[in-house]
């Protein structure tokens, strides 16, 4: 308690003799601080797409789905219900559409392949969307 | 106390250390949120797209608006929006709310300024067509002779509210039949409402779609613009002619094609854009036209306006009128743009199609 110790020196036992009673305080500000830096770099990482194209399905404004399409190993057809109708969404390695659908106007099936940030198919009547978000796209939005 | 003036030193060290560490997320989680909202309204998507200090909660506050808009400014649902004018068309005036008022201000001014290319009294001939319902049919002869006696936008009565005396506004059709549709304007009156919204929430940019009705302002969180794809009429939904930069100051950029609401008769294609004069869709050489403005309501007005004026006496509009800018497609393939657009249009080359640009009168 005499003189304050390098706390490098690894020849001394009783380094850091002066920090003693704090190590549990130390430890829990380390620990926010590390917290602090986890939280950064998770926020960072979520507001910052990796260039990859994520296909979401929203039902009603809610996300059903996300894939990574760029991840999809084999192709699948997703079978999924939504208002009062049926739909099949294909989804293969970088693309997805609405396959078929017993809904009355179709349009969600004419929009055919999604591939890019900016795609978006919906069925107003089901009131089912899919949209590919992500950077890297042309484009933002698309007009009607 | 040596020692304890060191773990006090080394403790305040450490809090500042902490309150460092922090920093970065803090002023992370105030400048840079971005949020999105998807929402099915007014028979389409619409989709909310924000970024700023607590976006989240203000697209929450816009998606319920939008919402309560649909209610007032729907043209179908009898028993909503402009049903009581209509319902009481040859009678009294019926009672309008603000938005109401605003929107039908906006339909009348673009009435005007396209001798009624655009009419906001069209009710009767769309509900003839019934285009987008799923119960179209090409009406006979008779049928759309006494559906066009009845579009008359000069005959519409709006009298505004009243400040002083506190009167709302009201509005009268003076012939029985007769009906208004305002769905040529609500969207883009809704998107106006909503970008207003978001920026006096201090938000720093915003991308909305409200059914393909794209409104804009600011920048994409990294500072970069954000980019509008201009649909391809032949391509699918996903295809697009040319990309439009947003600029950052408030943009409406709304299309009225032939290719968004038809249906097919005998290999005819009918779509949803009559023309008041003859009652059918209008003919004009016109695949689409785009209107790019500062205004929601007078952007989507404008394009239904233009397509059906058809190119040339759409340019003279442009000319003469101002205030906005437009790519016509021409079904013989012509991208024609006014020069306004010069800065922020980027042409993809489709092949088959040209680019021509438009100038101003000398």
């Amino acid at each position: 308690m005499t003189r304050r110790r390098s706390p490098r020196d690894p020849a001394d036992g009783t380094v850091r003799a002066v920090s003693e009673r704090p190590r549990f305080g130390d430890a829990l500000v380390l620990a926010a601080i590390l917290l602090a830096i986890g939280l950064l770099w998770w926020s960072y990482a979520r507001a910052v797409p990796h260039g990859d194209a994520i296909a979401r399905i929203t039902q009603n404004g809610v996300t059903i789905r996300e894939i990574v399409l760029s991840r999809v190993q084999a192709p699948e057809t997703w079978e999924i219900a939504s208002g009062e109708y049926q739909y099949h969404i294909r989804i293969e390695p970088g693309r997805i559409r609405f396959e078929s659908a017993d809904c009355p106007d179709q349009v969600c099936v004419q929009s055919g392949w999604m591939d890019r940030p900016g795609h978006m198919a919906a069925c107003v009547p089901g009131r089912l969307l899919i949209r590919i978000d992500g950077e890297g796209g042309d484009v933002d939005v698309i007009t009607r | 106390m040596p020692g304890n003036r060191g773990i006090l030193r080394t403790r305040r060290g450490l809090q500042v250390l902490l309150a460092a560490a922090c920093l970065p997320v803090l002023a992370g989680c105030g400048a840079s949120v971005q949020a999105n909202r998807d929402l099915f309204a007014m028979d389409a998507i619409c989709m909310l797209q924000a970024y700023g200090p607590g976006a989240r909660e203000s697209l929450d506050r816009v998606a319920a608006r939008i919402v309560e808009l649909e209610e007032a400014l729907t043209s179908r649902r009898p028993d909503s929006g402009f049903a009581a004018v209509s319902q009481a068309a040859g009678t009294a005036p019926a009672v309008l709310t603000d938005d109401q008022s605003r929107v039908l201000e906006a339909a009348l001014s673009v009435a005007a300024l396209s001798d009624g290319a655009l009419d906001p009294t069209i009710g009767p001939l769309s509900t003839l067509w019934g285009i987008g319902t799923g119960r179209e049919a090409i009406p006979d002869e008779a049928a759309l002779d006494a559906a066009r006696e009845l579009v008359d936008w000069r005959a519409l009565e709006l009298v505004p509210a009243d400040p002083d005396t506190g009167d709302p506004a009201t509005a009268r059709l003076p012939k029985a039949g007769m009906a208004l549709d305002l769905g040529a304007v609500a969207k883009g009156y809704v998107s106006g409402e909503a970008i207003r919204m978001l920026r006096a929430d201090g938000i720093h940019g915003a991308l909305l779609s409200l059914g393909g009705n794209v409104a804009t302002f600011g920048t994409k969180p990294d500072g970069s613009r954000f980019r509008i794809g201009l649909r391809d009429p032949d391509g699918e939904d996903t295809d697009y002619l040319a990309i439009l930069d947003a600029p950052g100051e408030a943009w409406y950029i709304v299309v009225s094609g032939d290719y968004e609401r038809y249906f097919v008769r005998d290999g005819v294609r009918y779509h949803h854009l009559l023309s008041p004069d003859t009652g059918f869709p209008a003919r004009t050489g016109l695949r689409a036209v785009a209107v790019v403005a500062g205004d929601g309501a007078l952007a989507d007005a404008l394009s239904t306006a233009l397509f059906v004026l058809g190119l040339d006496r759409g340019l003279a509009l442009w000319r003469e009128a101002g205030g906005f800018e437009a790519v016509f497609v021409t079904d013989d393939r012509r991208l024609v743009a006014t020069s306004g657009l010069r800065p922020s249009f980027r042409f993809l080359g489709k092949e088959g199609y040209r680019l021509i640009w438009e100038e101003p009168a000398p």
